[in-house]
């Protein structure tokens, strides 16, 4: 299962839980689960858009500006990796 | 007396489970060494007494938290006669995985199918024999919240305590490889002395749990044996993990039905239309002009009079104050035309920023900014660009300082240079009432159309030197990532309104400090030398701006109030309202200032003037900035020419295209 959402992640073009977990016929709970895994295990990486922001930036007229809420996900070597033996 | 230990996924109900089966035989404490809460009480029935530990709510039993850390050490170090697992029977595939972890540690494990009255409400069926059966694990259907179910979990708890026998349940298979291992390694732990059943640590050590290799690390012959594992090792974690998903899968698909939701989720529904290939370009452009457009209807047509009927009240009220107490002349001139001229002619904008802010906020609040860095993920990634520098022009439109910040994300130096050489060409909120001024006074009836091609033209040009810089000065391979598009939502107004709140005090506190420290050095560069007339080109500013004014000419604005107005922005954008509001006329307030800038400037001129402060130099805070993040002078100091050149052609261009036009 988790290979199967590390390659729909891979090859998506964009990261939509609902859809991961309708290709695979599973629901979108396990989705985040499976991620969360995928992530602990450090095969993807997940990042807010601006993680800077959340404190007072020197001379910024926006002191309270919130990290903007866009979330990456990236496929880190080692998960490439993974998904390069299976392919073999 | 017997113990036994409650764990389960945080909201599971497993503390109301505890309350139900201890009532107020209760205490709390701390788990020795850490600062995890400790929980304990006592059960009795049919006249025997139970201890009953909370376990601290955890979604796994690895080494990755304090609370897994308590929960596991407790269960296999602590010896509970039971374990009742609270499962949340609305979410059971997710909640089975600890359930396999407990299994493994081979602990009597009794299932408390909790929430069952919800998973009934979500036509989830359960066949809680198939269930059972599968995992050889008895399986007692709950409603801890109103003790159904409470009574039948403690009769077989106890059942299985009385019986004194280890339940025998079959583990699954982590394939025949890992299988081979994982018995490998339990002959050679045979007959150690070690806190935890060798199965588990079998296969803990093979995951790569850095507590149990601890634990084992004088194992001589089990750390050879690890260390000959090499590579294989690594992905060894990844099929532990997933044959136990794999099992809970199967066990699901065999007694578990839930209703089936192959329909298509609203947000799919929207997405189909506004992530589309040709349609999410035009889809965002449309969306921005309405949110323009409906800041000009709102914030200036319909709120923008007040604040400017109050700033002429109160220029006009001062001014009557001082002049009736006998304040000197330089007095009122600096209250009434420098500080209420001002600082004022950039308050008077209030409303419109409000209001775009109000939308751009509600924007962010429902999910659509994540499709709109979609869109144009696609066009960055064509001209080579990472999709991740849009994101960092998104939040360069707030203020260009956190959009560079932002760049930290980017990985790749090369991708790092382009977002923050080209995030000045981001209008940030400071530039705003640079335009709004202009587009009052020379562009009424089309506001939002103005602003709506000022901002494109921003992301134009910084799409034009980010593909220029790619190909010269950084070249090098770009990263992959995608973004997440998360359920569409309706927007908290709540949220809305203290964001709104916050970015427009940062911007009445930006004008009572730092446009207010501008107005004040040039007030008095306009009166010096002494005696010479105020704000003629014979005081300071006016010499200074002399000096400035000729780069312009060619743009069409080659005057030394249009020039040393720029000169003052480079500090802070505002700067450029405020010093042109003291500078016209000494203008009392933003009308006054329009009326002015509509004498010297003409559609013309006022179009390539907007196009200049939209492309040039950032202001100082944002080249501080610069220099922080890239650690050089050196793109400090490109930082302060390039968009000056940039915008200096821009404006040029504009003026001199336009003329031959005959505009």
């Amino acid at each position: 299962m988790l290979k199967n959402v590390l390659r729909e992640i891979y090859e998506a073009k964009l990261f939509s839980k609902s859809l991961i977990g309708k290709n695979l016929n599973i629901s979108e709970e396990m989705v985040d689960e499976l991620v969360n895994q995928l992530i602990r295990l450090g095969y993807i990486t997940e990042e807010m858009g601006s993680p800077t922001c959340e404190g007072k930036c020197a001379g910024c007229s926006i002191s309270s500006c919130k990290s903007i809420p866009i979330k990456m996900i990236s496929v880190t070597e080692k998960g490439k990796k993974l998904l390069n033996k299976e392919n073999k | 007396m017997n113990t036994i230990a409650l764990v389960g996924n945080p909201n599971s109900g497993k503390t109301t489970l505890f309350n139900a089966l201890t009532g107020s035989n209760q205490h709390v404490g701390n788990w020795p060494g850490v600062t995890v809460e400790k929980k304990e009480g006592q059960l009795k029935y049919n006249g025997v007494l139970y201890n009953i530990v909370d376990l601290p709510g955890t979604y796994s039993l690895g080494a990755y938290s304090e609370d897994e850390v308590v929960a596991r050490d407790y269960i296999v170090k602590g010896n509970p006669d039971v374990v009742i697992n609270v499962v949340d029977a609305t979410n059971i595939e997710r909640n089975l995985y600890l359930t396999t972890q407990l299994m493994e540690m081979g602990s009597n494990v009794v299932v408390a199918l909790n929430m069952m009255d919800e998973a009934k409400g979500k036509n989830i069926e359960i066949n809680l024999e198939k269930l059972s059966n599968n995992l050889g694990i008895p399986i007692i259907p709950t409603v801890a919240a109103k003790r159904k179910g409470v009574g039948k979990l403690i009769e077989k708890t106890t059942e299985i305590i009385n019986n004194n026998k280890n339940l025998d349940y079959q583990l699954f298979s982590y394939g025949e490889e890992i299988d081979k291992e994982i018995q490998e390694l339990k002959s050679l732990l045979k007959g150690s002395d070690l806190d935890y059943p060798t199965q588990w640590i079998a296969i803990k050590a093979l995951e790569g749990d850095k507590e149990v290799l601890e634990h084992i690390k004088n194992k001589k012959e089990v750390t050879e044996k690890l260390a000959t594992l090499g590579d294989k090792a690594t992905d060894y974690e990844l099929e532990i993990v997933d044959k136990r998903y794999e099992f809970i899968g199967n066990i699901v698909n065999k007694s578990v039905k839930s209703p089936v939701d192959s329909k298509e989720t609203l947000t799919d529904k929207i997405d189909k239309i506004v992530v589309n290939k040709y349609l999410g370009i035009p889809i965002f452009g449309l969306i921005m002009y309405t949110v323009f457009q409906l800041t000009f209807v709102i914030g200036s047509d319909l709120f923008g009079g007040y604040v400017e009927g109050w700033m002429e009240s109160l220029g006009d009220c001062v001014n009557v104050f001082l002049i009736n107490t006998g304040a000197p002349n330089w007095l009122v001139s600096f209250i009434t035309e420098g500080i209420i001229g001002g600082v004022g002619a950039v308050v008077v904008f209030v409303p419109l920023i409000m209001t775009l802010y109000f939308f751009l906020g509600i924007l962010e609040d429902t999910g659509y900014m994540s499709r709109a860095a979609y869109v144009m993920d696609g066009i960055m990634r064509a001209l080579g660009l990472h999709g991740k520098t849009f994101i960092s022009m998104i939040v360069g439109f707030g203020c260009n300082v956190p959009g560079i910040m932002s760049t930290r994300t980017l990985e790749n130096k090369k991708d790092r240079m382009i977002a923050i050489l080209i995030n000045p060409f981001m209008s940030c909120g400071a530039r705003i009432p640079i335009y709004l001024v202009f587009i009052a006074a020379f562009f009424p009836n089309n506001g939002g159309l103005v602003l709506f091609a000022l901002y494109f033209l921003g992301i134009i040009v910084a799409l034009i030197m980010g593909k220029i810089f790619s190909k010269t000065l950084f070249k090098g391979e770009s990263s992959n990532f995608i973004m997440e598009l998360p359920p569409y939502r309706l927007p908290s107004m709540r949220s809305v309104l203290r964001d709104m709140w916050d970015k427009v005090w940062e911007f009445l506190k930006r004008a009572g400090t730092i446009i207010f420290a501008v107005v004040t050095i040039l007030w008095i560069l306009s009166v010096l030398p002494l005696g010479v007339e105020q704000y003629s080109q014979e005081s300071l500013l006016g010499k200074i701006g002399t000096i400035i004014a000729p780069i312009f000419a060619p743009a069409g604005f080659g005057t030394w109030q249009a020039s040393v107005s720029l000169f003052a922005g480079i500090a802070a954008k505002e700067a450029v309202v405020a010093i042109l509001g003291m500078v016209y006329a000494g203008a009392a307030e933003g009308a006054e200032l329009i009326t002015a800038i509509q004498g010297v400037f003409t559609p013309l001129t006022a179009l390539s003037f907007i196009v200049m402060v939209l492309l040039y130099t950032p202001c100082a805070a944002t080249i501080a900035t610069v220099k922080k993040e890239t650690n050089s002078y050196k793109w400090a100091i490109f930082m302060v020419v390039y968009p000056f050149v940039i915008a200096w052609i821009g404006a040029v261009l504009v003026y001199q295209v336009g003329t031959i036009l005959g505009f």
